[in-house]
């Protein structure tokens, strides 16, 4: 059975600077595509057991709208955004259109489409890796069955996972978002050594 | 009788023979709730499986993530607290496929897979199977009740539904 994954503080502070940068490209693009500002979060590199991945997001039955972008290439990863109902409502809004259609989900895939390129980006710059984000998926669900629906796809063996997340709010309305990037198995240490830290 | 609600979540497991203990797992996606009861003996079980088999050695690891292993597990602890194997009944809730249609990947079918692995413990085991809320796109949220062996499962928006 896999070790579960153990980082020095050196190690996640590399991780974090990596989602600093990551979702300041990210919010950079959203401001583009909304023509308003966008305040970021601090974003949190922290390792979750599984018993709490789901609770340290959100509120396990809060009704969300999920953007599950893979990203595959030298790296594997799921980006997740998950909009509580009313902000995904709020985002639909900005650009006209009721989030609850096909033309929504539409609306949603592109979104993730525009801050996962741009995430992987600035990791790809960083890093010289060849990061492929595929077709994003959308779902409208509870948050916590959302999240082991990530997971499932995410952990194989270990009992603990790494969470880079970070709150998204557009300034001026309420679109404010969870953005998570969840490494898949192999992820870290690949990051880590193109650094040079591995 | 005090209501006590009994959290298990990912990878977690709670037996009680408690009248007013209810266990809970609440938005399972491809994740499956295991519910085992003995309604005569008033003892019930839940356990919220995440992936469909254990790897070949667990070393020592809890066996409650996978259907494999969390099944058999489950039922040890229940006869421990007083259930009968032939008097036990499961019901099992999750395994949707959360994102995405058809043309994915077996590794995003994770949900089906979960189930079809429970239902094939269950039958090793000899167990019957009251009820099985698997499948679709949907999370589903489900609730045991130890006192009556009641097992209500939800979706998000939609009245509970007892079985």
């Amino acid at each position: 059975m896999a070790a579960d994954p153990a980082y020095s503080d050196l190690e996640l502070s590399a991780i974090q600077e990596i989602a600093n940068i990551g979702t300041g490209n990210a919010a950079t693009a959203l401001s583009q595509l909304v023509m308003r500002p966008v305040d970021i979060g601090v974003p949190r590199a922290e390792l979750v057991p599984l018993q709490d991945a789901a609770d340290a997001i959100g509120p396990a039955e809060q009704e969300v709208m999920a953007v599950l972008t893979p990203v595959r290439g030298d790296l594997e990863a799921n980006m997740l955004l998950a909009f509580p109902a009313e902000a995904a409502e709020a985002l639909g809004a900005l650009f006209g259109v009721d989030v609850s259609t096909d033309m929504g989900a539409s609306m949603l895939q592109e979104v993730g489409n525009i801050l996962t390129g741009s995430y992987t980006t600035a990791i790809s710059g960083m890093t010289g890796m060849n990061l492929e984000p595929s077709p994003p998926l959308v779902a409208h669900d509870m948050l916590a069955s959302v999240v082991d629906g990530v997971l499932a796809m995410s952990v194989v063996e270990s009992d603990t996972v790494l969470f880079l997340q970070t709150a998204i709010h557009v300034e001026g309305t309420a679109v404010g978002f969870a953005f998570l990037l969840v490494p898949g198995e192999g992820m870290v240490p690949t990051l880590l050594g193109a650094l040079g830290l591995g | 009788m005090t209501v006590q609600r009994h959290m298990v979540r990912m990878a977690e497991k709670a037996v009680s023979a408690a009248a007013g203990d209810l266990l809970v797992s609440l938005g399972l996606g491809s994740c499956i709730g295991l519910a085992l009861v003995d309604a005569d003996a008033r003892v019930a079980g839940l356990v919220h499986i995440v992936l469909p088999q254990a790897p070949p050695a667990l070393n020592g690891a809890p066996p409650w993530k996978f259907a494999d292993t969390a099944a058999p597990a489950l039922l040890e602890e229940l006869v421990r607290c007083g259930a009968h194997p032939d008097r036990l009944a499961a019901v099992l809730a999750g395994g949707a496929h959360m994102f995405g249609g058809a043309g994915a990947s077996p590794v995003m079918q994770i949900g089906a897979r979960n189930a079809e692995s429970t239902l094939a413990a269950l039958e090793a085991l000899g167990v019957a199977v009251r009820a099985c809320e698997t499948g679709g796109s949907s999370g589903r949220s489900i609730e045991v009740d130890v006192a009556t062996g009641d097992v209500s499962v939800r979706g998000v928006g939609q009245p509970p539904k007892v079985l």
